[in-house]
């Protein structure tokens, strides 16, 4: 037991396997282009994918917990929005920001209401939400985009200790969530939940409040992601973000957090938002259109999910021995 | 007390009443012209709502539908170009054929891999939307390339009256009652139903859940390649990162107002068809009204909570723990 290894900080086959793919896929990309292996512009397109990074992160508390929340897309791209036309009439950065988050969560908390008050399945609500909110930006924003004052532009360049500010706040994210579903209440009731409803229930878990958290947890994320989003480009459109569920949910599950909840890889989600940020540069400076790249997205996401159930025994027993 | 009717007749009244509401509201319904775009409307709505109930009833859900239709559309688009007097046969030949294999795809990825149908529609969405940007080399179908043969479909039909029903409005007829003969009768397709019921007590029974899987989006996705006929007949053109765009959600809004329950087992195709006029109603009225394109989507998405609304299901035991739409397939 005194012998350190890395299985003891929670280091495990999947991580290993995502390692290799990121070397893999370094290597490819310097025989790409030359210039792949360039400091500066690797931080670069890292970081245009960390607002997707920042979803999936906290994605891994409604995933776990057995359900799905689609609407997270919609809901960056709305506060985006929302942010633009608050600062464009005025309002202070502060108080964009505040009201940016805001929404966010009152966003994730109307799709724990909707799920209540229809008594729907919570991926039916979400994907009806999708459209919703979607939609709301674009009666708010109509054909236009709006850009944003100098004062919030431009945070994806600034760099702190090395890093950019966006990946500062995804990998300190990272280490919270960790935190919390390895010691506090609230992440070990979700897994609880996710692996056994009915169990986690008559243990006294409330399991409606741990959900909503979740939501509410995943639409402050989508608000963030937002808020980073508008910095980033400087405007906002109604049309931005569509299809990021796909992305955070890939991450999500390539991590191997299962996607049937009860199970979580904080460490993975990182480990797949890192190789998928690569991989999709690679595939940008290959020319590769955007919806090619999304078409692979699709596989990888079905890959993950296939690779987990088709030895579901094996998993099983790597459960067991592990808790 | 209503539960006193049957079936059929309950699960018709909400998008009858529907439908009823948007004729009192916007009289000039009734004018010639908006009863032909409401007809040019439903035919490719109907064709992937009949597919999508099927899954629906299985207890699973294709969100893959859309971008099935705009692979189907662009790969018959790529053959118009190659064979323009292609026979109209040939034409849905090739649409449904290329539809069939992509649902096949998606029932062997549930059936055989056991991914969860929800995560694997929504993958697939990603990837038959990539296909048909490959099928038609990223360009646009234009209408000189759509041959008469097709166009005509939605342009020509049966006269009667001072009207004509167009002929890609029988198809949907004739393929809807197809359908609801073969649900009654066909064991295979009766078996969906007991598999969406209750999946274990139907596996005792000895009906394979792969079988179904392989059964319902195979269907959901030759339906699909038959809407792409009509999405072409209506259009004469066609873009690879537009066609079909978003009509899943119409299909699953469809079904789901059809009275269609989400935790599987039933749903009958004539409530639906009610389900999907009355959103092709309500889809003529918003335009009649003058209600904008930047309106649409949160509209539809207030519809579509309202029809989730108005299905809340009888047994909400059953319906939370298939929350996520996975459970099943595992």
């Amino acid at each position: 037991m005194s012998k350190f290894s890395l299985s003891r900080l929670g280091w495990n086959g999947t991580h290993s396997l995502i390692t290799a793919l990121i070397f893999l896929t370094l290597v490819i990309g310097s025989r790409v282009s030359d210039r792949f292996l360039d400091r500066v512009y690797l931080l670069e397109s890292v970081t245009l994918f960390a607002e997707v990074g920042i979803v999936a992160l906290v994605l891994n508390f409604v995933i776990a917990s057995g359900v799905i929340d689609l609407s997270v897309g919609s809901i960056t791209v709305l506060v985006a929005c929302l942010y633009a036309k608050l600062s464009a009439a005025g309002q202070s950065l502060p108080v964009c920001l505040l009201a940016a988050i805001g929404a966010g969560a009152a966003l994730g908390w109307t799709n724990v209401l909707l799920v209540k008050l229809l008594n729907a399945p919570a991926f039916l609500v979400t994907v009806a939400t999708l459209a919703l909110y979607r939609g709301i930006a674009q009666v708010l924003m109509g054909p236009q985009s709006v850009e944003i004052p100098e004062s919030w532009v431009g945070i994806d360049t600034q760099t702190f200790v090395g890093l950019t500010i966006p990946l500062w706040i995804l990998f300190l994210l990272a280490i919270l969530i960790g935190l919390v579903f390895d010691r506090h209440v609230f992440g070990r009731e979700t897994l609880a939940i996710g692996s056994n409803e009915e169990a986690a229930r008559n243990a006294g878990v409330n399991v409606s409040r741990t959900r909503a958290i979740a939501f509410v947890l995943a639409g402050v994320a989508s608000a963030v992601a937002g808020v980073l989003m508008v910095s980033r480009l400087g405007l906002a459109r109604h049309e931005f973000s569509r299809g990021i569920e796909l992305d955070a949910i890939t991450m999500v599950v390539v991590g191997g957090t299962s996607i049937r909840g009860g199970k979580v890889d904080v460490l993975g989600t990182v480990l797949a938002f890192l190789l998928i940020s690569l991989v999709r540069t690679v595939m940008g400076i290959a020319n590769l259109p955007a919806e090619y790249q999304f078409s692979f997205m699709g596989l990888l996401l079905i890959a993950a999910v296939a690779a987990i159930g088709i030895q579901p025994r094996k998993l099983l027993l790597r459960f067991r021995t592990r808790s | 007390m209503t539960n006193r009717l049957p079936a059929a007749v309950r699960e018709s009244i909400p998008p009858a009443l529907g439908i009823a509401i948007c004729f009192l509201l916007v009289p000039k319904l009734a004018a010639p012209t908006a009863l032909e775009s409401i007809a040019s409307w439903m035919p490719m709505l109907w064709l992937l709502a009949i597919g999508q109930l099927l899954v629906i009833v299985a207890g699973a859900v294709d969100v893959s539908v859309g971008s099935i239709l705009g692979f189907a559309t662009m790969a018959l688009g790529m053959f118009l170009k190659t064979h323009p007097d292609a026979p109209v046969a040939l034409s849905f030949a090739v649409a449904a054929g290329v539809g069939l294999v992509a649902g096949l795809i998606n029932g062997a990825i549930v059936g055989y891999l056991k991914v969860p149908p929800l995560v694997t529609t929504i993958a697939t969405l990603a990837s038959f939307r990539g296909l048909a940007f490959m099928v038609s080399g990223a360009t646009t179908i234009t209408g000189s390339v759509v041959s008469d043969s097709v166009t005509n479909l939605a342009s020509k039909g049966v006269p009667i009256g001072s009207y004509t029903v167009p002929w890609i409005l029988i198809f949907a007829i004739l393929a809807a009652l197809a359908m609801d003969f073969a649900v009654k009768s066909l064991p295979k397709l009766r078996s969906v139903y007991a598999f969406g019921s209750n999946a274990e007590g139907a596996f005792r029974r000895g009906i394979s859940s792969s079988s179904i899987y392989l059964l319902v989006f195979g269907l959901s996705g030759l339906f699909a390649g038959f809407a792409a006929v009509a999405y072409l007949s209506r259009f004469a053109m066609a873009a690879p990162g537009s066609a079909g765009v978003g009509l899943e959600l119409s299909a699953i809004a469809a079904v789901v107002i059809g009275g269609a329950k989400l935790s599987g087992g039933t749903g009958r195709i004539f409530p639906v068809t009610l389900g999907c006029l009355f959103l092709s109603v309500l889809n003529v009225s918003l335009a009649v009204i003058g209600v904008g394109a930047d309106w649409q989507l949160l509209v539809f998405g207030l519809f579509l909570l309202a029809a989730l609304g108005a299905n809340r299901t009888a047994d909400p035991s059953k319906n939370s723990s298939s929350a996520t739409g996975s459970r099943k397939a595992a």
